[in-house]
């Protein structure tokens, strides 16, 4: 793995612009050319989408949001870096315990998680689930986000200025 | 068709980058008969979706930038790559400088380890060409153009600013259409400014001052050319710049005159590139002053849960301004002043800006409320440091083989008075609206980027003269944000085009007197 990028996607894994940047230049977000490697196993997979969930819990959404997430994630693994970076990060999750992560309680689960937080793997995990879980339309809909209103003619005649609340005291 | 120049055309004015500086230095000579060839480091302006992470990486510098002291290390500067540079990006916060700010040394002077000097530009002049830049930019809030209407975010600042008990609270000036003018439709109210706007409401340097430049028969754009170097002839004046060009070849442009507007970091970063037997240091970097005296404002992000809906998303980003703590008062326990801004974040951005390093349940539940969220940006004064700046890397080199910049900033005592104190009063401007749940972000990258080739009268003092022609070369200009003295409280670009604009002219009298 480069060690170099590693340390900097730690340094720079704190920080929302900055993650961005990694994510484009490592392919999540740009049209970058992927390398042939092979693909994440289903557990992996199943992994990654339990840890985005946990991240960020809406249980009323049921599991597609995070569904995307994991297959964003795995479409990242493309790069050699990030692939190592995830199986180690998911084999050092799994060899804590006498059982799989996945096996886990919902709280030893989320225990396990808060110790590995300062650590690459999950600083990187932490940055894409909010980049793709975030930009998800139908996690738009659900924490009353209004998007692009485009389609709508802008927000120019369409609650720009309907706030109410204001004069309350 | 449009017009090619010869690279081995020795009379036309070679500017650097496409930018708000260069734009404008590029469109006032070409509309005045002066050729110019553009040399831009990005592609043609990307085509604008409604999506904030979708258009990040189409519009930002993503090369190797390294940051150090009070910087994100691995991101510390937020510029634009394409024509167009980083007002493809900029939310078009457009205010002049108040005018005692274009003497800094008065509350400044008195600080430790500053490197303070006044501005070279009488006020008076100032004014004249800020007018001018407001006129072509269609600043709303200018010459009869209303302003921007109020947006519920802007409201809750404004409310919030009012219980306790601020009084200058106002809607900007901004580089936005509030009517249809200059070939652009009024401002659609989309709240997409960060990411390019979709309808062109906004002014950018590439759908204003480039696009005119491009009607002239005077102007080449050449997009995707890396500037490596600018070289100089046996008289020390500046004569060929060096590029990459779109095939990966490289290429010379014989100049009679060249404008750097590549922006703060990258401008040094190409002279300092440029050293030469005459210039060891870096082409025109005689005194030293190439790359130093770096600024870029003051800057906390303040995001804070209301008890009802706000819908920050709604509108232009950055539209309202608090401006009661601009005024210098010592008493308040440091020198200088700063603002606060209005600022919205789409979700994403916001759950990495909000409380960058929190997760689970309790961070959810509270991002599951992003329609009650509102944010603000306390941005102030920071004083010219010398060793703050921008460097070579000395092994470490971009796809383009050049060192990679490395970008050094401390924040001043003072600074870090200043933005607590800020910080404090922002706290209580969101308590007083019923808030309990406040929080102050993450130190951004920088935004607005100053100084690191000031104009002075003095070439002791800076690298440039007072119309940002170099102190060594006399054919070389700096036309970006590099010239800035010191970053005021204001938002830097109408500035920019403004000293870009009497640049222009000072560059025409030159040549009409055969001095250039
Ligand atoms: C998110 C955001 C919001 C902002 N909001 C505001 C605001 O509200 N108000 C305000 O006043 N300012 C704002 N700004 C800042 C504003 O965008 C800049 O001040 C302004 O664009 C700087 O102009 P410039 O000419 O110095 O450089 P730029 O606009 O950065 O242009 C420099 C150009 O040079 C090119 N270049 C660099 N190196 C080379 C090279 N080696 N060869 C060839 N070309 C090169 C770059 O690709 C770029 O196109 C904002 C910035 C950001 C990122
Ligand atoms: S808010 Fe106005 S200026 Fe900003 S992107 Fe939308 S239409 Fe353009």
């Amino acid at each position: 793995m480069n060690a170099l990028l590693d340390r900097r996607r730690m340094l720079i894994g704190l920080l929302a612009l900055p993650g961005m940047a990694l994510l484009a230049r490592t392919g999540l977000l740009g049209r970058y050319a992927l390398a042939q490697t092979e693909p994440l196993t289903a557990q992996h997979i199943d992994t990654l989408r339990r840890i985005a969930f946990l991240l960020f819990p809406y249980p009323e959404l049921g599991q597609a949001p995070y569904e995307r997430v994991a297959g964003a994630i795995a479409a990242g693994a493309g790069n050699a870096g990030t692939r190592a970076l995830l199986d180690t990060g998911i084999a050092d999750l799994d060899a804590r315990q006498a059982v799989t992560w996945l096996e886990l309680d919902e709280r030893s689960q989320v225990a396990a998680l808060a110790e590995i937080e300062s650590g690459a793997f999950f600083q990187h995990l932490l940055q894409t689930t909010k980049m793709v879980l975030f930009n998800d339309p139908e996690v738009w809909a659900y924490i009353g986000y209004g998007g692009s209103s485009m389609d709508f003619g802008g927000y120019v005649n369409r609650g720009l200025n309907d706030i109410d609340w204001l004069d309350d005291d | 068709m449009a017009k090619v120049f010869d690279r081995n055309d020795s009379s036309v004015v070679v500017v650097i980058g496409s930018g708000a500086g260069g734009g404008t230095v590029s469109r006032e000579l070409a509309a005045s008969g002066v050729d110019v060839v553009c040399l831009e480091a990005g592609g043609p302006t990307a085509e604008v979706v409604t999506n904030a992470s979708a258009m990040f990486p189409r519009l930002t510098w993503l090369d190797r930038r390294i940051g150090s002291g009070d910087l994100p290390a691995g991101f510390p500067i937020w510029s634009g790559k394409g024509v167009g540079g980083t007002t493809q990006h900029w939310t078009a916060h457009a205010p002049r400088y108040p005018d005692y700010q274009l003497a800094p040394s008065r509350y400044f002077g008195g600080l430790p380890g500053v490197s303070v000097i006044d501005w070279p530009v009488p006020q008076e002049e100032m004014a004249h060409y800020y007018a001018l830049a407001e006129k072509s930019m269609g600043v709303s809030g200018t010459n009869g153009w209303p302003k921007l209407p109020e947006s519920n975010n802007y409201r809750v600042l404004a409310e919030g600013a009012r219980r306790i008990g601020l009084t200058h609270v106002e809607r900007s000036n901004m580089a936005i259409n509030s009517v249809a003018q200059g070939g652009r439709p009024a401002c659609l109210q989309l709240g997409f400014c960060v990411s390019g706007c979709a309808v062109n409401a906004k002014w950018t340097s590439a759908n204003t001052p480039i696009a005119q430049a491009l009607r002239t028969n005077h102007f080449e754009l050449r997009d995707r050319s890396f500037v490596l170097r600018v070289e100089h002839d046996e008289r020390g004046r500046a004569s060929e710049v060096v590029y990459v060009d779109a095939g990966g070849n490289l290429q010379r442009q014989k100049a009679r005159a060249v404008c750097m507007a590549a922006n703060s970091i990258d401008t040094p970063r190409i002279l300092l590139n440029s050293d030469s037997a005459a210039f060891p240091g870096g082409l025109g970097n005689r005194s030293g002053h190439i790359g130093r005296h770096y600024t870029k404002h003051v800057f906390a992000i303040v995001t804070a849960i209301m008890p009802k809906p706000v819908h920050m998303e709604r509108g232009t980003d950055n539209l309202g301004a608090v401006l009661d703590f601009i005024p210098n008062d010592p008493t308040r326990g440091y020198a200088g002043g700063f603002v606060f801004e209005q600022v919205s974040f789409d979700p994403a951005n916001l759950s990495s800006l909000s409380r960058p390093g929190a997760w689970g349940a309790e961070y959810a539940e509270q991002l599951r409320r992003y329609d009650h969220y509102t944010g603000l940006l306390v941005m102030g004064e920071d004083p010219a440091q010398e060793s703050n700046g921008v460097t070579l890397h000395p092994s470490e080199k971009d796809q383009y083989g050049m060192p990679v910049p490395v970008v050094h900033y401390a924040d001043h005592d003072n600074s870090k008075r200043m933005r607590s104190f800020g910080i404090d009063r922002a706290r209580e401007l969101y308590e007083a609206l019923g808030s309990t749940e406040i929080y102050v972000g993450p130190p951004p990258p920088a935004t607005h980027n100053m100084g690191t080739c000031r104009m002075a009268r003095d070439a002791n003092d800076g690298a440039c003269d007072p119309w940002g022609r170099s102190f060594d070369v006399p054919n070389l200009f700096f036309s970006d944000g590099s010239p800035l003295p010191s970053s005021g409280t204001s938002n830097p670009t109408l500035t920019i085009v403004a000293l870009a604009t009497r640049q222009a002219e000072h560059i025409r009298q030159l040549m009409a007197s055969k001095a250039l």
